[in-house]
C-alpha cells in the first residue's frame, strides 16, 4: 500500500486506481469477491469526488456544500458494504432454493407429493 | 430407517422457506421501482443543468415526495415480512434491506436540502451518491426475483 501523504489526483482514473489500491490493502479479498458488484459504484464515487474537489477549488461550490457532498459519497461507500453483504445472504438463500428445487422435484416424481410447490412447479 | 425419515423431515421444514433471506416481494419492488424513476428525473434534471438554482426545487417537489413516500411503502412491506423461525439469517438480511431502502432514503433528503437552499449545479458530484445508494436499493429488492 503506497504512501497517501502526498496523493492528489488529476484525473479520475488515478483517483480511482488509488482507491482499489487502498481497499485491496486492507480487504484484497473481500475485493476479488465482490469485485463485479463494486467495481462501478467505486467508479461513479471516484468521479464523484473528483468532481466535487475540481468544483471546490474553481469556487463553483462553496466548502460548506463540498463537505456534504464528500459525506453523501462516503455514505454511499457504506452502503455499497452493506449491498454486498446483503447479496451474500440471496446467494446463500438461491442455493438453498436451488438445491430443494432439485429434491422437491425428485421427490414429487417419486411419490407424487409436492412438498414445495413454490419451488417446484414442473 | 426412522432416522432417515427424520433428517428428511428436517430438511424439508428448511426447504423453501427463507432462510437467508426474506423472499421477493413484488409490492416493495413496485414501490421502489416507482421510487427510482422520480429519483431518476431528480438527478436528470441536476445533470443538465436544470435544478442548478433553489427556485428550481418547486418543479422537482413532487418527485422528491413521490420517491419518498414510495420508499416508505416499501419499507412497510419489507417490515411485514418476518422470518421464519427467531434468529433465522434472514432477519439480518431483512435488516440490512431496510437500511439500503433508508440509505437512499437519507442520500435524497440530504440532497433535497442542497437543492432547496443552494440550488444543485451539474458536474460537482452530487448525483452519483443519490444513485449508486439508490441503485443498490432497488436491486436489493429485486435480488430474489
Amino acid at each position: 500500500m503506497g504512501s497517501l501523504s502526498d496523493f492528489d489526483a488529476s484525473t479520475v482514473d488515478e483517483l480511482f486506481d488509488k482507491i482499489v489500491e487502498q481497499v485491496k490493502g486492507v480487504a484484497s479479498k473481500w475485493y476479488n469477491a465482490n469485485r463485479d458488484v463494486v467495481e462501478g459504484y467505486f467508479k461513479s464515487l471516484a468521479q464523484a469526488s473528483f468532481q466535487t474537489q475540481v468544483s471546490l477549488k474553481s469556487g463553483r461550490i462553496d466548502k460548506e456544500v463540498a463537505d456534504q457532498a464528500l459525506r453523501m459519497q462516503q455514505a454511499a461507500l457504506r452502503q455499497t458494504i452493506r449491498y454486498t453483504e446483503f447479496m451474500t445472504f440471496v446467494l446463500a438463500q438461491q442455493v438453498v432454493d436451488a438445491a430443494f428445487k432439485v429434491i422437491g422435484t425428485a421427490v414429487k416424481n417419486y411419490t407424487g407429493v409436492n412438498f414445495f410447490p413454490e419451488l417446484s412447479q414442473v | 430407517m426412522r432416522l432417515k425419515l427424520l433428517i428428511f423431515l428436517a430438511f424439508t421444514s428448511l426447504g423453501g422457506c427463507s432462510v437467508f433471506a426474506p423472499p421477493y416481494l413484488p409490492e416493495a419492488e413496485k414501490s421502489m421501482a416507482s421510487a427510482y424513476t422520480s429519483i431518476s428525473q431528480i438527478t436528470a434534471c441536476v445533470d443538465l443543468g436544470l435544478c442548478a438554482t433553489p427556485a428550481s426545487f418547486t418543479a422537482k417537489e413532487s418527485d422528491y415526495i413521490s420517491a419518498i413516500a414510495g420508499m416508505k411503502t416499501a419499507e412497510t412491506i419489507v417490515s411485514n415480512w418476518n422470518p421464519p423461525f427467531d434468529n433465522a439469517p434472514s432477519s439480518k438480511s431483512k435488516k440490512l434491506l431496510l437500511e439500503l431502502i433508508d440509505g437512499c432514503r437519507m442520500q435524497l433528503v440530504s440532497l433535497s436540502d442542497i437543492h432547496r437552499k443552494n440550488g444543485v449545479p451539474a458536474g460537482v458530484g452530487l448525483t452519483q451518491p443519490v444513485d449508486v445508494s439508490c441503485n443498490q436499493a432497488l436491486r436489493a429488492t429485486q435480488a430474489m426475483g
